[in-house]
């Protein structure tokens, strides 16, 4: 392979899985080679976890938001501490619990035969996937600590002095809304901040109405398969119109973003004829549950999910004649990426090894029987692979070697980077960010408080635009649109994003919508915002959103052009009109046959608002984030 | 960029099913542009020189100096099945590589000793009898990547990893081309080949190419004025497309609104590509500049469930697609003679079929090349076959670099030359016929 060699400190919890010919790295040496993971695997029982078995304690039926409810058993410490040292080991010795129970957990559950894995898909319970459910136990920690990393920057948030708040607003929420600014700088950003990375911990009234308009999200796959006709599209268009509401009202704003970020990184589309029963669970079982929490627990997850099975036709892949769909996307885009160091052998080798999965009635089923068996090596990865019962315990071992492979980690740091930084992130911001990944186990949040505690971020104003739903959601938070009472006009608003190119979880390919500029310069896309922003400053449409419309956007409109331009600039822009602003919304109001002066309430008045409105909500900034 | 998979349409919000609309949009559009509606009902003719005239708002529309034939570009996002589509059932090898999901000798039209067309094909098979369209075998590019990501920005870049442009970016480039000489229609978002400095129009839906505040309140060129001034200052990503998009608009509103007006009944294949094909019909004929015109059809990434060769996946999608292009031509009438289709795709599928009724990525492929000019009714290019000792690593091997089939149309027909793909000499396939 070619990849380069580890550095210190890092990755050292992958070795266990790993060949000799993978360079463990000299801190490891010694440490915890001797796991067993890959070596009773000729013994391991099919039915390596107990699917059906009761979940942790703690997992209330709380429908779709369950993944922001707190983790019955959080990896992170609700106040983290301020040595990241301790935070890295902490993290990086609970996920080698998970990998010590994942082998006691197969050697202990005994049995044979096909596994449903039902639970999260019938239960509407908290999920129970491969790597979760083996995962489940934090008990004793068996083994040596590994080495902490020499020095694990960024583990703790501490913002930057010269970090602007608005900036830092624009990229961890959907926009502002009005008061917002205010309020953060009132409560201070750092603690603001820290509330948006426990999302568990911030009452969410808007966000809870809304998830009340879809009940249905928290259905099970059993139950929806029980009350629609297959491939009925409601729970794909009812996911994606919760996901455009709560992307505008949820005070969860962060949690947001990045439920968005991590279904584009794991992509699974929606709507998709083939997923219509599963996706509404993808997304509350893997995306929402894991977003803030272990990317290798997520990785797990979306790997055996009956959605993912079905979208890259791993759950039809069998045999000596194995489907590559899934193995090539979790090599590219899911983990170390194309430049990894990978060849198409690999690739074959990985398809192979990830036979035997297949969807039954919206459940995904392991059937040994499709199993390829022999020994696998793809990139520093082998396994013997000698039985079809060791098919899952081989590919979770797979998948752990991914997840914390430094390629991986880059991958990840990258792509965190791109969403809150700039399109092109400096290598330094990357590679730092890598480093806490890697010492973290995976663990996402120590990257978030490095990330956001970085100079990087707080020197990247100006960087990062808005793409089409991020624009929408934006104009509508500053408009101060009520939250929905109806349904429709959530509808409305997500079905609206079709023709810009946008549509929330719609990209059809696996690597998720882009997120840079270069990306995003479509003069239709434009034209479609010119058009939605006059319509919602109107209140043309959607008419069932709440929208207030121009006369609610001023307490007390001036009776004047000018003033009103003015008033209008601040209430939408939050600060007095720029120069080039205020010439530009002069022209535009001019080249109408609106009168300079009206009187109160006149319909010229409220024309003129609304037009002023339309063009600053137009400007550069506003199209920033 | 953006497309759709497989399957599914992009909601509409004029589609009273989709999600229990009240209004439709469109008629939200027409309502607020009555003005619009009134300036321009009087244009009646089929073909609207806009290309001759300066606007008195903007030159955006201006013809530049193309000759007014068109290529348009047929991206079949996810990898053609080139194998499928045109069978090589002659080749000895052949049946034996796709057992379940196959192209067999007894189902095709058979075409010459070596290739027959696959069933889904057959609303084109009378253009290929009348010899205007014709494949080209053995078709691919150098990149060996079968990451349809790395292989897409190759294909649209066209040329080595130091060149920063897309190859229709090239077009645009040279001699007076007008804001719509490389136009993306249907799929919103650029594809990579629009790489580049120069502006470009995407149309969505051509209906859609107007303004929801009316004109009367509005004037177009008050809008055009005032954000011209708001985005003085902004980087490029931000005010090139909306200052593409006004422009866009200031041409194309007349054909917006009697595209919005046309309830008419069609064969165009319902989704997005006979949407989007229909667009492309109008504005050819309306000659307002185009060169190249690119056009999105996604859903052949094929992994599993192909299907058999009389039913399934893989051939509804070919009758989508020959639906949609047979269409086209009896749209066009007469103007279907200054208009080249060409598609292309980031690579072909492998040889074997799958364990799962699919196949897999591949390497070399079919492209179709269909239009007034083209010398169809044949085969072009070397069969490579697909013996065991002549397939690359499981795949087809390329003998035809698709730049050559992309330049022969450029040079014979758009007297556009080399310039396009910097450091590479184009093959001579004889494919059309010179101007």
């Amino acid at each position: 392979m070619s990849e380069a060699p580890p550095q210190a400190g890092s990755d050292t919890s992958s070795d266990a899985l790993t060949p000799p010919t993978f360079m463990a790295p000299p801190a490891a040496e010694g440490q915890h080679d001797t796991m067993p993971i890959d070596i009773p695997m000729d013994t391991v029982p099919v039915r390596i976890a107990r699917f059906d078995q009761e979940h942790p304690a703690g997992t209330p039926d709380t429908g779709p938001i369950q993944g922001l409810t707190p983790d019955p058993q959080p990896r992170e410490p609700a106040d983290p501490p301020a040595d990241s040292r301790a935070d890295a080991v902490e993290s990086g010795l609970s996920r080698r619990n998970l990998l010590l129970y994942g082998a006691a957990g197969a050697a202990a559950a005994g049995g044979a035969g096909t596994v449903v894995l039902r639970s999260i898909l019938t239960s509407g319970n908290a999920s129970s996937t491969l790597g979760d459910t083996l995962g489940s136990g934090r008990s004793p920690i068996v083994g040596t600590p590994k080495a902490p990393a020499a020095v694990v920057p960024g583990g703790a948030l501490a913002l930057p002095k010269d970090l602007s708040t608005e900036l830092l607003l624009r990229r961890v929420t959907y926009g502002l809304t009005p008061g917002l600014l205010d309020d953060v700088e009132r409560a201070g950003p750092q603690k603001w901040l820290t509330g948006q990375l426990d999302p568990a911990s911030l009452k969410d009234p808007d966000g809870d109405a809304i998830g009340r308009l879809f009940p249905d999200l928290s259905w099970s796959t059993e139950m929806v398969r029980s009350r629609l006709s297959p491939g009925d599209d409601k729970m794909m268009n009812d996911l994606g119109a919760a996901h455009v509401g709560r992307a505008v009202w949820s005070s969860r704003q962060l949690s947001e973003v990045l439920v968005d970020f991590w279904s584009n990184h794991l992509n699974v589309p929606s709507p998709r004829g083939d997923v219509w029963d599963t996706r509404h669970r993808y997304d509350a079982d893997v995306v929402r549950r894991h977003a803030l929490g272990s990317f290798e627990e997520m990785l797990v997850a979306s790997a055996v999910h009956p959605a993912m099975l079905t979208f890259l036709d791993a759950g039809r892949s069998a045999g000596d004649k194995p489907n590559e769909n899934y193995a090539r996307e979790l090599l590219e885009q899911h983990t170390v990426g194309v430049d990894a160091g990978y060849d198409e052998g690999d690739v074959r080798r990985a398809a192979l090894l990830f036979t035997g999965w297949k969807v039954e009635g919206g459940q995904a089923v392991y059937d040994p029987d499709n199993h390829w068996t022999g020994e696998v090596r793809v990139m520093g990865f082998t396994h013997p692979n000698a039985t079809a019962a060791a098919g899952r315990p081989a590919q979770l071992a797979f998948l752990q070697y991914l997840a914390n492979q430094p390629a991986t980690a880059r991958t990840v740091a990258r792509k965190l980077a791109v969403r809150f930084v700039a399109d092109d992130p400096p290598d330094s911001l990357v590679e730092r960010l890598a480093q806490v990944y890697t010492a973290g186990g995976t663990a996402i949040l120590p990257v978030l408080r490095a990330l956001f505690s970085s100079p990087e971020l707080a020197d990247s104003a100006g960087r990062k635009f808005r793409r089409p739903f991020e624009r929408l959601a934006a104009t509508v938070r500053v408009l101060d649109a009520d939250v929905p009472k109806d349904r429709q006009g959530l509808f409305d608003l997500y079905a609206w994003l079709a023709p810009s190119g946008h549509l929330p979880l719609a990209w059809p390919r696996a690597d998720g919508y882009p997120d840079v500029a270069s990306a995003w310069l479509s003069p239709a896309a434009a034209l479609e915002q010119v058009n939605t922003v006059s319509s919602l400053v109107h209140a043309w449409w959607p008419t069932k959103l709440g929208l207030r419309g121009p006369r609610a956007l001023l307490q007390d409109p001036p009776g004047d052009r000018d003033a009103v331009v003015e008033a209008v600039g601040r209430r939408v822009l939050g600060r007095a009109p720029t120069p080039a602003e205020r010439a530009s919304a002069r022209t535009l109001l001019a080249g109408t046959r609106l009168p300079a002066t009206f009187a109160d309430r006149s319909w010229e008045q409220e024309e003129t608002v609304a037009l002023a409105a339309t063009l600053f909500l137009l400007s550069p900034s506003q199209l920033s984030r | 960029m953006t497309d759709h998979h497989d399957g599914y349409e992009p909601a509409d919000p004029t589609d009273h099913t989709a999600g229990g609309f009240e209004v439709g949009r469109r008629t939200l559009l027409r309502l607020a542009g009555v003005a619009g509606v009134l300036s321009t009902t009087s244009l009646a003719g089929a073909r609207v020189a806009f290309g001759n005239r300066r606007s008195d708002d903007d030159d955006g529309g201006r013809n530049g100096d193309g000759n007014g034939e068109v290529l348009v570009v047929l991206s079949l996002r996810g990898g053609f099945d080139g194998l499928a589509a045109v069978a090589p059932v002659g080749d000895p090898a052949w049946a034996a590589l796709r057992p379940n999901i196959g192209t067999p000798e007894r189902a095709v039209k058979r075409v010459d000793d070596t290739f027959g067309l696959h069933p889904g094909l057959s609303p084109l098979f009378d253009a290929w009898d009348d010899g205007v369209l014709a494949a080209v075998h053995g078709v691919g590019q150098a990149s060996t990547s079968r990451s349809h990501a790395v292989a897409t920005a190759e294909l649209e870049r066209a040329a080595a990893a130091s060149v920063k442009t897309g190859w229709v970016d090239r077009v645009a480039a040279l001699g007076d081309a007008g804001l719509l000489a490389a136009t993306q229609v249907g799929n919103p978002a650029l594809p990579g080949s629009a790489t580049g400095p120069r502006d470009k129009l995407a149309v969505g839906r051509l209906a859609s190419m107007n303004l929801s505040v009316s004109e009367e309140v509005v004037p177009l060129a008050a809008w055009q004025r005032a954000i011209g001034q708001l985005h003085a200052d902004a980087r490029p990503q931000v005010a090139r497309p909306t200052s593409a998009a006004l422009r866009g608009v200031a041409t194309l509103r007349p054909l917006a609104d009697r595209a919005a007006d046309d309830e008419g009944e069609d064969a165009y294949p319902e989704g997005p590509l006979g949407d989007a094909l229909r667009d492309v019909a109008r504005l050819v004929k309306a000659d307002v500049g185009l060169r190249v015109v690119t056009v999105d059809a996604d859903g052949w990434d094929l992994h599993a469930g192909a299907g058999r060769v009389d039913g399934g996946a893989l051939r509804d999608r070919l009758q989508v697609l020959a639906q949609a292009l047979a269409t086209f031509r009896g749209d066009l009438g007469d103007d279907f003679d200054r208009v080249t289709v060409v598609t292309v795709s980031e690579f072909g599928r492998r040889a074997a079929e799958n364990g799962s009724g699919g196949t897999d990525h591949g390497r070399a492929n079919a492209a179709l090349v269909f239009g007034g000019s083209v010398r169809g009714g044949r085969v072009y290019g070397r069969w490579p076959g697909v013996a065991g000792d002549r397939l690359v690593d499981g795949d087809l091997a390329v003998t035809t670099d698709y730049r050559s089939v992309l330049a022969e149309v450029l040079s014979a027909r758009l007297g556009v030359g080399s310039a396009v793909f910097p450091g590479f000499s184009p093959a001579r396939l004889g494919l059309v016929e010179g101007r």
